[in-house]
């Protein structure tokens, strides 16, 4: 399959500030022009009429009563008439469109794919009723319980069952991200007095941020990369697993019936994604690497989830993942996998559409070394994962630069 | 008319409590002992923000079954409340469809204020009497609670539950001697079109019971009893209507009942008024502990609508319903306790936006 | 509902009666599929079986019994929607019913002491949210029955 296909490089990126503040003089129409227009000039010598297909995420319809968004983006961003691909995918949809994205210049189509996230939450008051419609809503939405419920069940399953007793687990995760979110210029903490330790060991201290911002991304095949950047990034694995919306359906993962994964036991899941780990071991396979190789990892981080985060991919062990932020693994000189260090969803902020493509973002500076003060010494090989409602839908991206050994 | 009687019975009641106590402190409108030692009441049930009749209905049926599992054999529901969450569309039908009862159920809403559920009761026995149904079941529901304004005299002992019964002409633990109804147009309680408080439509007082509550169920019963030939000192129990514990007592001094066969069947000073389902829980209540034999005279009021009185006979069947349910001791034990902003606030009595966004603000 | 003032207020989505009425027995009945094929049973009902891809699926009324596997207790009320939010601490479960199937569902009317991994329960039917057209809707919450040993009702 790979010989037909183009590889894939990132050679623009861009991205607002903030993303965990309301911006109400912006509309989302601005947003998404800011960050796509920072994207273009990113990519030095490109013309936004250079773009011939474009996608982007937002959570959909219901959220601000914008849908049929394809025509409104070619037209706003004065690319029409590209094509523009909406998707809707709950925080995972920029990461998804960055697979459509792929997809597109992979298959040689299109020659420069603009890739983009938003969400515009402050224009809607009731905003959480209607992102918890993208959901599958005739039974857990109608009950009145939402995505969040299926994160703290999980997060409270996996404390007891691996066996912490406390949230030092919670207080590490969220130490690291905010002290990474002050080394990040675009993170909604940037500046802002850092928390105690002492006052992040509570089970709310790993909520994310949410706010209204867009992320953009500039796709070209591996042959034009030169045209427009010194340090282009390469896609060189990326999935996408669905799901099942019901979080009654993450014990025991019934709907994945006999495509279970192999070497899986149904009960070790409970307090872990099964579509996760499909999703990573497809992008690992993709691009032919393993753990041993990852420099940097982004993953979502809101209550527990990113402990299964790093279970999932492979980074500890089942049940070892809470372990990892407590010993200090997350942190730059903690001897590890640096683990989001743009500050997450936690400090930089939860633009949820833009997430996906915010954890790109970031590993692109890092594979670029334009990192700065939070640069991961020598990152070769960037991993971000993103998961879309109660894990339903699961993303793993795996990116390299040119310093990375095939 | 063919042998009708009771196959099995179920009831259900707010777990929620307020202490009367807290309602008098903040209204200062009665005497602590007035409603505590004349009325007899000293909690009354309040109603969960996901509670309405036809939750308990529910729940009161399923104990029924629970007693005795004759739910495929129901062929006829009727179902009494006078405080349905629809004004202009049916709540049988909804509580039909959450027991499970087959689509071709006759399935019917009786509103007879708060003696819809023996109403209800009277009508099953003529479906079951007449052969045209095997089993009927009768729910007697009510919220009194949802339907009482605050500040209202009334507001101590409004409560609310569901009594269930199945009737049939088979397998009886208690067999209908007989019925007896008096009604006459009198609004000593009403609620009218689009209004949510039911109110009192007389002065509290012993007249309103000499021209209502007495003055009716004191008819419907000595009827009957001249009737069947019996007396006060025949029946082992007297189930009457239970505003409160003196309501039951009063009606029963009237008839010429003792307290102590009055006694066994009163439950609404721990929890109140609750409706139509208020003869039928102190029925329930009496079945918990009768024996063969014994014979029981239940008569019911509703404001309004007046009463029915009816006798029965339990028979030797009783005992093979014990242990299976819920007893009404064990309902009245099992509750929790919540203050006066509480109740407010679970039976939606503060005045909210129409449009639900104070989360967010 | 009538209001105060002429100018009605609108909103993007006012629910017809069907999309309920199809799901009710689902709600009131805990009723799923089970598939003629391979004998799976789901919950929520399914259309397609997600071992055998059959079409072929008969309705199945799931035991209301079951054993609580996942708790959460959440005593904030913002962003809880449909005015779910009113009743806190807002109770989610994961429920392994006695046939083997998982449903998130509230616990009602029970101490909090008692809802843990474990706990027996068994199915009431409660009064849900007011739909967006004003009419009720009702559905499945669990009570505890027996107690659980804060194990993780595996």
């Amino acid at each position: 399959m790979t010989e037909k296909l183009k590889r894939v490089a990132i050679v623009g990126i861009g991205s607002t500030t903030k993303p965990g503040n309301i911006h109400p003089f912006l509309s989302w129409k601005e947003l998404v022009a800011d960050a796509a227009y920072e994207a273009i000039q990113d990519a030095r010598g490109l013309k936004p009429r250079d773009i011939d297909g474009a996608v982007i995420a937002y959570h959909g319809e219901g959220v601000n009563e914008q849908g049929g968004i394809g025509g409104s983006v070619a037209d706003l961003l004065g690319i029409a008439p590209a094509p523009v691909f909406p998707h809707s995918m709950n925080c995972s949809g920029s990461a998804v469109a960055l697979n459509t994205g792929w997809e597109m210049v992979a298959s040689g189509k299109y020659k420069r794919v603009l890739v983009m996230g938003f969400e515009k939450e402050g224009d809607n008051i009731n905003y959480t009723e209607n992102i918890n419609i993208s959901f599958d809503t005739e039974y857990d939405y109608m009950f009145g319980f939402r995505h969040r419920d299926g994160f703290e069940l999980m997060s409270n399953y996996y404390m007891k069952h691996y066996g912490y007793p406390d949230y030092k687990s919670y207080a590490a995760m969220s130490y690291a991200a905010h002290t990474y979110g002050r080394m990040n210029t675009k993170a909604s903490v940037y500046g802002k007095p850092m928390p105690t330790f002492e006052s992040l060991e509570t089970p709310n201290s790993c909520f994310s941020m949410m706010g209204e911002g867009a992320a953009a991304a500039i796709l070209v095949p591996e042959e034009d990369a030169c045209l427009y950047t010194d340090t282009p990034v390469y896609i060189t694995g990326i999935s996408l697993a669905c799901t099942s919306h019901y979080i009654a359906h993450r014990v025991g993962e019934e709907p994945m019936g006999p495509a279970f994964p192999n070497g899986l036991k149904r009960e070790e899941t409970y307090g872990q994604s099964v579509a996760l780990i499909e999703a990573a071991r497809n992008a690992y396979d993709m691009a032919g690497i393993t753990t041993d190789d990852i420099d940097v990892a982004q993953v979502y981080d809101l209550t527990a989830g990113s402990f299964w985060f790093l279970d999932g991919l492979g980074i500890t062990e089942y049940g070892k993942g809470a372990q990892y932020f407590i010993d200090g693994k997350a942190m730059l000189d903690g001897g590890a996998i640096p683990i989001n260090t743009d500050g997450g969803n936690i400090a930089r902020g939860h633009a949820s559409g833009a997430d996906g493509l915010n954890q790109v973002i970031e590993n692109v500076v890092q594979l670029r070394g334009a990192a700065g003060i939070r640069q991961v010494k020598d990152a070769k090989c960037a991993v971000a994962a993103c998961v879309g409602s109660a894990f339903a839908h699961m993303t793993v991206v795996v990116m390299t630069n040119d310093n990375f050994n095939r | 008319m063919n042998k009708v009687g009771i196959v099995s019975y179920g009831a259900a009641l707010p777990r929620r409590r307020l202490n009367v106590d807290e309602i008098i402190d903040l209204w200062k409108n009665t005497a602590p002992d007035l409603v505590k030692e004349t009325q007899g009441v000293t909690e009354r049930g309040v109603l969960g923000f996901d509670e309405d009749s036809n939750t308990f209905a529910v729940a009161a049926a399923k104990q029924a079954f629970k007693r005795k599992a004759v739910e495929q054999d129901i062929d006829t529901f009727y179902y009494g409340t006078c405080t349905n969450p629809y004004d202009s569309r049916p709540s049988a039908t909804m509580v039909a469809e959450a027991l499970d009862l087959d689509y071709f159920t006759k399935v019917m809403d009786i509103q007879f204020s708060t003696k819809s559920g023996t109403t209800a009761l009277i009508g099953a026995m003529g479906m079951v009497a007449s052969e045209l149904s095997q089993k009927t079941l009768v729910i007697g529901a009510d919220t009194i609670n949802r339907h009482t304004a605050p500040g209202d005299l009334l507001e101590p002992y409004a409560s609310a539950g569901a009594g269930a019964l199945v009737i049939g002409q088979s397998d009886l633990v208690a067999e209908i001697d007989g019925v007896e109804s008096h009604s006459y147009d009198l609004s000593d309680g009403f609620r009218v079109e689009g209004e949510r408080y039911i109110r009192s439509g007389m002065l509290l007082g012993s007249a309103k019971n000499e021209v209502g509550l007495y003055a009716q169920t004191v008819a419907a019963a000595t009827r009957l009893m001249e009737r069947l030939g019996t007396a006060a000192a025949d029946y082992t129990y007297g189930v009457f209507q239970q505003n409160t514990p003196a309501t039951a007592y009063g009606i029963g001094k009237q008839l010429g009942f003792q307290k102590s066969q009055v006694e066994p069947s009163v439950y609404a000073g721990e929890i109140g008024d609750i409706g139509s389902a208020s003869a039928l829980v102190g029925l329930a209540k009496v079945l918990d502990q009768a024996k063969p034999g014994e014979k029981i005279l239940m008569v019911s009021y509703g404001f309004g609508s007046g009463a029915d009185a009816i006798s029965l006979t339990v028979t030797d069947m009783i005992d093979t319903l014990r242990g299976k349910g819920k007893t009404v001791d064990q309902l009245l034990t099992d509750k929790t306790m919540v203050d006066y902003k509480a109740a407010m606030k679970s039976e939606y009595k503060y005045i909210r936006h129409a449009y639900p966004l104070n989360a967010y603000l | 509902m009538s209001t105060e003032f002429q100018e009605q207020i609108y909103r993007h989505t006012t629910a017809s009666c069907t999309r309920s009425w199809r799901e009710r027995r689902g709600r009131y009945l805990l009723e799923g599929t089970r598939c003629k094929e391979c004998g799976a049973v789901h919950f929520p009902r399914r259309t397609v079986c997600s071992t055998c891809n059959s079409r072929n699926l008969e309705h199945c009324q799931h035991p209301a019994t079951g054993t609580i596997v996942m708790v959460n207790i959440c005593w904030q009320a913002t962003g809880v929607h449909f005015g779910y939010g009113e009743n806190i601490p807002r109770i989610s479960t994961v429920i392994r019913l006695d046939d083997g199937v998982t449903v998130l569902a509230e616990v009602t009317d029970t101490e909090l002491d008692k809802i843990v991994a474990g706990a027996r329960v068994e199915m009431v039917l409660k009064k849900l949210h007011r739909e967006s057209n004003s009419t009720w809707m009702y559905g499945y919450k669990f009570v505890v029955i027996e107690g659980g040993e804060s194990g993780d009702g595996e």
